[in-house]
């Protein structure tokens, strides 16, 4: 976890009030592994998991200033915290709400060019959630650059060539620049943290010495908010209307003499 | 000579139960797959993150403090407890 990174912890003791909510079976989270305390954790890419963890900043009224969907690297983060102290001091300045809220947009725009090479490289969308925006909204996502291009992810073993998709780290702050200093209560959590798959999980207590996923994960128990998806089965009246979902989802694959 | 032969049988038997340990420490670093952070360096890292940072789990009692303070809040929402499972 880049929380628990020396640098990042010393930052937050001097810098920060720090607290946590947990989102379980809030509408806007998603779903994952369940982790024991003890159990191996995963670096991963910048944004992963943004439905999982949504890291806010806010100032002490409540407004908030940054967020961050998902996991980031130490480095990035402490950036991002440290930009997210400017912006806390525009909001106390003196000057009119409108004027605050065009300054925060546009730091939040000029903010993207000054991400170093190697926050932009930490920032590349995971592969099955680019598959996921060109799967299901190939024309209206804001984390698509060229539609052409990202429609060659869906294609058999497709992957994204180079400007097909944003980074995490331009999605983010193009998201936050329409959200200038917003009340923490009525931030819109589900749409700002809407990219990619709602499930995200690496796994990582069921990899072996050689990093691949035993399959035994896929009867890992799972932490989130996931849609009931067994009341469709269901007609109205209470009866199962597919013989055949309804024996898959017990285990049953085939029947009979 | 007894005492001699003791002490030297006991310089074996550390060496032994040295090497055991160095072996087994290099077993689980072999273990640990690609990219993953080992389960007891990972309980450290969470260790140290819920004992140098007070973290509060109310949204009013952080905004209080932070203004007291004069900081802005980091507010995590997360799957799971920071300091349990997640």
């Amino acid at each position: 976890m880049s929380l628990s990174n020396e640098s990042v912890l010393s930052y937050l003791k001097n810098n920060y009030v720090c607290g946590t909510f947990d989102i379980t079976g809030q509408p806007y989270a998603g779903v994952s592994g369940r982790h024991e305390i003890n159990g191996n954790a995963v670096r991963t890419t910048n944004g992963a998991g943004p439905h999982n963890i949504q890291m806010f900043v806010l100032a002490a009224d409540g407004t908030v200033l940054h967020c961050l969907p998902g996991y980031w690297d130490s480095q990035d983060l402490l950036e991002e915290l440290s930009f997210a102290q400017q912006l806390n001091q525009v909001w106390l300045s003196s000057g009119s709400p409108e004027q605050k809220r065009q300054t925060f947009s546009r730091m939040q725009l000029a903010h993207i060019a000054k991400h170093p090479p190697a926050m932009v490289a930490r920032s590349q969308m995971q592969g099955f959630d680019q598959q996921f925006e060109a799967r299901t909204r190939l024309n209206t996502s804001d984390t698509i650059l060229n539609t052409a291009l990202a429609a060659q992810t869906l294609q058999m073993g497709g992957r994204a060539p180079a400007g097909a998709f944003k980074t995490t780290d331009v999605i983010m702050h193009e998201r936050m620049a329409q959200r200038p200093f917003m009340p923490y209560t009525q931030f819109d959590v589900m749409a700002y943290s809407d990219y990619g798959k709602t499930k995200y999980d690496k796994h990582e207590d069921y990899r072996n010495a050689r990093g691949q996923v035993d399959s035994s994960a896929r009867y890992a128990p799972e932490l989130g908010t996931k849609p009931d998806n067994r009341r469709s089965a269901y007609s109205p009246d209470g009866r199962i209307k597919s013989v055949s979902s309804y024996l898959n989802r017990h285990g049953v694959k085939s029947f009979g003499p | 000579m007894l005492g001699y032969r003791l002490m030297r049988l006991f310089k074996v038997t550390t060496l032994f139960a040295l090497a055991i340990t160095l072996i087994g420490t290099l077993a689980n670093a072999a273990n640990a797959a690609p990219g993953v952070i080992d389960g007891r360096d990972a309980r450290t890292n969470v260790d140290n993150l819920t004992k140098q940072v007070y973290w509060f789990n109310r949204l009013r009692d952080a905004e209080d403090s932070a203004r007291q303070k004069g900081k802005p809040l980091l507010w995590v929402h997360m799957l799971g407890k920071i300091d349990g499972a997640t």
